[in-house]
């Protein structure tokens, strides 16, 4: 069977027969990258970026890209750079890994 | 971004709104992204790249990657899945795919879609044997069969970092949108119960618990 994204979607969804779980799972354990995206959509509650007070923050968001993009016009490139640096992305993703990676031993070890 | 519409597509459904794209309609790709599914795509973008910087951008590469080919994989999309769901896939495949370009990390190897023509994956072998994790699948696959879905919900949050408090506040939140907030009668009145930090440490201990059998049956019911 070929794995496709749609079949990862059916899989997040629970609609698959045994065998293409069985599949899935196997494909997703030398795909890291598909584990992660399953996760993400495995927690229901999308909606909660959608409130008032985060579309809110968003906006505020876009006015500042839109200064920034404005100043970026005078700018030398190297002065505009993003909220986040690219070190504080990778401990964020980095911390996630490793509580999952602790909680999989927590399991793992008393089974 | 704000957006006025020529038509109203919030009363449509996505089947629908998929059959206005495939027929030349490419505002309603627009409404699908940038509207009715941002929220899931802020919660992907955040999740990637820390906040929502790269939102508008990350957005748009996706609108660009449906448009492709005469909306290609639209078009091969056949409907095993909701919509939302296998957009999902597709955005979070993307942003992930994006990350060296905009952020400088590559964090994961992207192989689902790659090829861009069948939407099919190239399964690539790994580099290493350590790449190969049983128990993470294992885990990931006892949380997916996980029944009471306030355990799958606390442990997700909890791999996100939040700390138990806050997602006692977020459960309370979830709850009340579903209309599962528990009341109890005090003095006659009915009261909210409010779950709280201890509640969530008490519910994740259970989902630990319910995890080690599901994986233990897991094992029994795959060979690997």
């Amino acid at each position: 069977m070929v794995i496709t994204e749609e079949i990862i979607a059916a899989y997040v969804e629970g609609k698959l027969s045994g065998k293409e779980r069985e599949e899935v799972l196997r494909y997703m354990e030398i795909h890291p990258e598909v584990q992660d995206v399953v996760l993400a959509l495995l927690d229901e509650c999308d909606l909660e970026y959608n409130t008032s007070e985060n579309l809110s923050s968003l906006h505020a968001e876009q006015s500042f890209s839109d200064i920034a993009y404005a100043a970026a016009a005078f700018a030398p490139r190297t002065v505009v750079d993003h909220r986040l640096s690219s070190g504080a992305i990778e401990d964020l993703i980095d911390e996630r890994q490793k509580r999952l990676l602790d909680f999989r031993d927590e399991v793992q070890n008393s089974n | 971004m704000h957006i006025a519409y020529q038509y109203n597509y919030n009363s449509l459904d996505d089947q629908k709104l998929v059959e206005l794209i495939l027929d030349g309609n490419e505002e309603a790709l627009l409404y699908l992204i940038f509207d009715r599914y941002s929220p899931l795509l802020k919660k992907l973008c955040v999740r990637y790249y820390g906040d929502l910087y790269f939102l508008e951008q990350l957005q748009t590469e996706l609108l660009i990657l449906l448009k492709t080919k005469d909306f290609h994989a639209l078009r091969g999309f056949g409907w095993r899945s909701s919509f939302g769901t296998w957009l999902g896939v597709v955005a979070g495949n993307l942003f992930i795919k994006k990350m060296p370009e905009l952020i400088g990390i590559s964090k994961f190897t992207v192989s689902i879609g790659e090829d861009g023509d069948n939407n099919e994956v190239n399964p690539s072998e790994p580099e290493s044997p350590h790449e190969y994790d049983i128990h993470m699948v294992l885990l990931i696959e006892a949380i997916h069969l996980l029944e009471d879905k306030d355990m799958r919900y606390i442990l997700l949050r909890e791999f996100d970092g939040y700390k138990p408090k806050e997602i006692a506040k977020q459960l309370e939140n979830y709850r009340r949108r579903e209309g599962r907030l528990r009341t109890k009668r005090v003095n006659g009145n009915s009261v909210d119960i409010i779950p709280t930090a201890d509640y969530v440490h008490m519910l994740k201990g259970r989902a630990k618990d319910e995890i080690r059998v599901i994986i233990k049956e897991l094992k029994k019911e795959f060979k690997w």
